[in-house]
C-alpha cells in the first residue's frame, strides 16, 4: 500500500465506521445467538441419533451374535487357526443375546460400511473391502498392534471383554483392533486404529479425555438415564453458555422414538493411534471408560 | 499429551486452537463487527445483517476442522460473507433489492423513516469520501470496500468475490483515480 493509499484507507474507514456502521456491532447478544444454534444442532444431532439407536442397539446385539455364530466354529479343535486365540482371559464366548443374526461381520474382502472413513458415525464395526479381520488374543493384539495398544481401567458394572479382533490389509499386518465388550443386554465395542491425524466430528459435544479433545454424540434410552458428560469438561472456552455443554435432547426438543437401552459413540485421538468407542452405553458411560484407558504416547 | 494441531494465521498472529468451539469463541471476538458490517454493507438491512453474519459463524464452526490455514481466517470469514450475501440477494428480486450497496443503504433509511433517511443524508454529507464513493458506479463499490476497510489483498478479493484478481486490481486502479478526480474537484470548488 503506497502512503496516499493508506490516507484512503484511514479515510474510508473512520467515515464508513461514523457513519454506516456506527450502531453495528455483534455485540454479546448476537454471539449468543450462534451459540444457541449450535446447542440446537447439537440437540438435533442427539435427537437423529436416538432415532437410529433402535438399529444401533440391534445392531449391537445381531454384531455380537454373528461374532460368536462365525468364530465358534473357528474354536473347534479342527478349524482354529494356528494363530488365534478366542477370548483368551475375557471369560469365554457368553450365550448369544439375539438369534438369528446374519452376516454382520464378514471374514475375507468383505463390503460393508466402513468404520474407519472418518467424519461420519459408524454402525458398529465392519469390514472394509479388501480388509481381513483376525480373532487375536489380548497378548497377540497387543504384539501386533505395538505397545499404543492399551484396554480401559474401568467397565460399567456387568460389562467383561468378550472379543478381540484385528484389521489388516495384507497378511501379517495389523492396522487397527477392536474390543467386544458385552452385559447381559448392551454391547460396546473399542476400536484403536493407526492414523497420522485425528478425525473430527464438529458437530458433536467435545469432551476431555486426559488432555485429548474427544468428540461425543449420545443419546438416552427411553424413559430416562440421560447421559450428559461431566460439566466443565465440554472443551468450551471459559464463559461458554450452557448450551455449549449440552449433549442431551433439551426437554422442549420433540420426542423421537427410542429404545430402551442408550447410544453413544466416542472418538479421540492421541499418539497416532485414533479411538473409537461405540454402543448401548451412556454418554457418561463413555467418557468414563475413554479416561480410564492410558492414552498411546508418540514414543509408542 | 498428543493434541490436534491448531490454526495459526499468520495475517491475524492468533494461535486458533482445534477445537470448534474455543475457535470460534475467537473469531467471534476478533472478527465478528467486520462480518456483521460488511453483510450491512452488502445487504443494507440491519436483521438480514445480523441472520446472516450468524449463519457465517455457524459455517465456520461446522468447517472449522477443514479449514487448512492456506489463508487467513479474515480473509476466509469474509469470503462466507460475501457468498451468503450473494445467495440472499439472489433469493430476492431485483426490483426488491438494488445491487448498488449505497442504495441498499438509502432504501433502509427509507424503511426507517423519513426522519432517519434525512438524518443518514445529513450525515453523508459531511462524509466527504463515501458520499464521493456512492457517486461511483456500483461495481467500484465493492473492491473499495474489502480493500480499504476490511483490509484484504487483492488475491484474497478476488478469491472471495469469484472475479480474476486482474480484475480486481482493475477496479480498483480506475475507482482510486476516479476518486481522487472527484476529491480534487471538491477541494478546487470549496
Amino acid at each position: 500500500m503506497t502512503r496516499s493509499d493508506r490516507e484512503l484507507a484511514r479515510r474510508f474507514k473512520e467515515e464508513a465506521d461514523e457513519f454506516w456502521f456506527r450502531d453495528v456491532r455483534f455485540d454479546d447478544a448476537l454471539k449468543q445467538k450462534v451459540r444457541d444454534r449450535i446447542g440446537k444442532e447439537r440437540a438435533a444431532g442427539a435427537r437423529s441419533m436416538r432415532v437410529r439407536k433402535t438399529a444401533l442397539g440391534a445392531l449391537a446385539l445381531a454384531s455380537a451374535a454373528a461374532l460368536l455364530l462365525v468364530i465358534v466354529p473357528q474354536v473347534s479343535p479342527d478349524r482354529q487357526p494356528a494363530s488365534t486365540v478366542i477370548l483368551s482371559g475375557a471369560g469365554g464366548p457368553g450365550p448369544s443375546p439375539a438369534g438369528g443374526a446374519g452376516d454382520v461381520l464378514v471374514m475375507e474382502g468383505a463390503t460393508t460400511p466402513a468404520p474407519f472413513a472418518g467424519g461420519m458415525p459408524s454402525e458398529g464395526p465392519a469390514v472394509r473391502e479388501g480388509v481381513s479381520w483376525t480373532p487375536l488374543s489380548a497378548e497377540e493384539a497387543a504384539e501386533a498392534f505395538g505397545p499404543g495398544l492399551a484396554m480401559p481401567g474401568w467397565l460399567p458394572d456387568g460389562f467383561s471383554l468378550r472379543q478381540i479382533g484385528a484389521f489388516g490389509e495384507r497378511e501379517g499386518e495389523v492396522f487397527a483392533v477392536t474390543l467386544m465388550y458385552m452385559s447381559e443386554d448392551r454391547t460396546f465395542w473399542l476400536t484403536l486404529r493407526k492414523a497420522g491425524r485425528p478425525e473430527f466430528f464438529p458437530a458433536w459435544q467435545t469432551v476431555d479425555i486426559n488432555g485429548a479433545v474427544g468428540y461425543l454424540n449420545a443419546a438416552p434410552p427411553a424413559g430416562g438415564m440421560p447421559a450428559p458428560a461431566e460439566a466443565g469438561t465440554d472443551g468450551a472456552p471459559p464463559g461458554a453458555p450452557p448450551t455449549e455443554a449440552q449433549g442431551t435432547v433439551p426437554a422442549s426438543a420433540p420426542e423421537a422414538p427410542a429404545a430402551p437401552w442408550p447410544a453413544a459413540e466416542l472418538h479421540w485421538f492421541a499418539g497416532g493411534v485414533q479411538y473409537e468407542l461405540q454402543g448401548a452405553i451412556t454418554g457418561e458411560e463413555a467418557v468414563k471408560i475413554a479416561r480410564s484407558i492410558p492414552l498411546a504416547t508418540e514414543e509408542n | 499429551m498428543e493434541r490436534p494441531a491448531g490454526q495459526v494465521d499468520r495475517n491475524d498472529r492468533v494461535d486458533y486452537p482445534a477445537d470448534p468451539s474455543a475457535a470460534l469463541e475467537i473469531m467471534m471476538e476478533r472478527h465478528g463487527n467486520d462480518v456483521l458490517r460488511t453483510a450491512f454493507f452488502y445487504l443494507g438491512d440491519r436483521h438480514l445483517a445480523e441472520d446472516v453474519s450468524q449463519e457465517v459463524f455457524l459455517r465456520a464452526y461446522r468447517h472449522w476442522t477443514s479449514f487448512r490455514g492456506d489463508g487467513s481466517v479474515k480473509a476466509w470469514l469474509a469470503k462466507i460473507t460475501v457468498h451468503l450475501c450473494r445467495d440472499r440477494l439472489r433469493l430476492k428480486s431485483a426490483s426488491e433489492v438494488p445491487a448498488d450497496p449505497a442504495l441498499l443503504r438509502q432504501d433502509a433509511g427509507r424503511a426507517a423513516g423519513r426522519g432517519a433517511e434525512e438524518e443518514a443524508m445529513r450525515r453523508l454529507g459531511r462524509a466527504g469520501l463515501l458520499r464521493h464513493l456512492a457517486a461511483l458506479p456500483p461495481h467500484y463499490h465493492e473492491a473499495l470496500y474489502l480493500y480499504y476497510y476490511l483490509d484484504l489483498s487483492t488475491k484474497e478479493i478476488a478469491e472471495a468475490t469469484g472475479a480474476p484478481e486482474g480484475t480486481v486490481r482493475g477496479r480498483l486502479s480506475r475507482a482510486r483515480e476516479l476518486l481522487a478526480e472527484r476529491l480534487q474537484r471538491e477541494e478546487r470548488t470549496s
